[in-house]
């Protein structure tokens, strides 16, 4: 088994010691793999647990458990917990996914350890979901009404992530990706033909949904995110240990 | 790397189905009431593009606000576009999203996505102020146009009266076909009711796309 131990601090040191008090013993074991989470949700390092303390505390029927995380491993740069909720199993609360992490630690398989170690993510699951959770709820509950229409048994059993992926590509280029375009060159044509003074002013359907400002962020993000969606190749990742980990596991949409 | 990729994406589908001020959505949404107004205001776009050509183009102003309507709303306060011929000088006002009143059947209106109007169309416009109208539908890829659609657009046409062309037809430079009463989608269009439309003065244009200049048409 591996071990995510929450620490508020985090001491730059080879060695940390984390201590909690609670009913039942620890069933870590020394040599076992353990990461650190800061208070911002972020994982900096590995370690090894290097020795496990539990001294009964008298008369209050538990057990001060001492732990000493040692061998820290730096990552690169700290990696958010949010980008492998989608490889971890019990995670089922996506926006509110620090619910799942409230305890001081908490325990991990070896495969979504890799998942982060490694970033050996189960990435067709983690594009949807990192997708579609960032999508306005409307388009949230539109992309389901689209799923529904095109192939309902993803949204039921056994949910192939990868199909699913390809059904939202088509439906951000149909949804999201088209109509940007359409506003971009619409607003070239307003250019040529509105007074400068006016630009910033139109509008389309209601008073704030302003046609320049809208046309700056498509200009900012748009090429950017086609062009993340294109190199996306899901063919050359094998997930099958992913996929047998998470049958029967729904698709990672959380509609409110 | 990947954690940045994965930021980029966040941050992107997050920022691009919103409207960077109400945070409302952004796009076509597939609920119950379809939002075309992103591909209706494009058509109505292009088509200014390609009538800069041979028309002088003139900004009218709204009021409150330059609020280009999404759905029927009264023409008065509403922007539009007038147009005057550069060797004729001939006028016409280019309306999107207003109501037309039916004058022998008050209150009953209509509000086809772009309608052309005469010069003198007041801000309360009947019938007889229309020239010719277009509506525009948002397909994914290869739907196509279904007849019901057809029909309450060539019932729109007989309501309003419409003629085949406008008493002075429009110089396009390339949109030529938009020359008549048209239903515009970036979809596919059905030959079997050439006829249908034909009989009705109806035009279907297809395969209405961005940069894209292939269109299709039946009617």
């Amino acid at each position: 088994m591996n071990w995510i131990f929450k620490k508020t601090t985090d001491p730059r040191e080879d060695n940390i010691k984390i201590s909690f008090e609670q009913k039942r013993e620890f069933s870590g074991k020394i040599g076992e793999k353990a990461l650190l989470l800061t208070k911002n949700y972020m994982i900096p390092a590995s370690f090894i647990l290097g020795a496990v303390e539990s001294i009964e505390i008298p008369l209050q029927d538990k057990h001060k458990i001492t732990i000493l995380l040692s061998e820290r491993s730096e990552f690169g740069n700290e990696k958010p917990l949010e980008d492998y909720i989608y490889s971890i199993r019990r995670v089922t609360n996506y926006s509110g996914y620090k619910r799942h992490f409230a305890r001081k630690y908490s325990r991990i398989t070896d495969l979504e350890y890799e998942a982060i170690v490694d970033d050996n993510i189960y990435k067709e699951r983690t594009y949807l979901g990192v997708i579609i959770n960032a999508m306005h709820e409307d388009h949230q509950r539109s992309f389901v009404t689209y799923l529904a229409a095109k192939k309902p048994s993803l949204l039921a059993g056994s949910p192939d992530c990868e199909e699913a992926f390809h059904h939202l590509k088509n439906y951000l280029d149909y949804a999201i990706l088209k109509p940007a375009e359409y506003l971009q060159e619409s607003y070239q044509t307003l250019e040529n033909m509105v007074p400068k003074s006016e630009l910033s002013t139109l509008a389309i359907g209601e008073r704030s949904h302003f046609i320049e400002r809208q046309n700056k962020v498509i200009e900012e993000e748009l090429n950017m995110f086609r062009g993340i969606l294109d190199t996306i190749d899901l063919s050359r990742f094998d997930s099958s240990q992913y996929k047998n980990y998470f049958r029967n596991i729904p698709l990672p949409i959380q509609i409110k | 790397m990947i954690n940045k990729k994965l930021k980029d994406l966040r941050t992107a589908a997050r920022r691009l189905t919103r409207w960077e001020a109400s945070h409302q959505a952004f796009g076509h949404l597939e609920t119950i009431t379809k939002d075309d107004s992103l591909f209706e205001f494009y058509c109505y776009m292009r088509m200014l593009t390609d009538l800069k050509h041979n028309y002088h183009i003139e900004f009218i102003k709204g009021a409150p606000g330059n609020v280009f309507p999404k759905g029927p709303a009264k023409k008065e306060g509403k922007p539009r576009f007038h147009i005057n011929h550069k060797a004729t000088s001939k006028k016409y006002q280019l309306c999107y999203g207003t109501t037309i009143r039916l004058s022998n059947c008050a209150p009953t209106t209509h509000a086809p996505d772009i309608s052309l109007q005469d010069i003198s169309a007041s801000e309360d416009p009947t019938e007889i102020d229309v020239q010719v109208i277009w509506d525009a539908k948002y397909k994914e890829k290869e739907s196509s146009l279904g007849v019901s659609l057809l029909r309450e657009f060539a019932m729109n046409v007989v309501d309003f009266r419409l003629q085949i062309a406008p008493s002075t037809p429009l110089a396009f430079r390339h949109l030529t076909s938009f020359n008549t009463n048209c239903l515009i989608t970036n979809g596919t269009i059905s030959d079997r009711h050439e006829q249908y439309c034909t009989d009705r003065i109806i035009r279907q244009i297809g395969s209405f796309q961005k940069g894209y200049h292939l269109m299709q048409t039946v009617g």
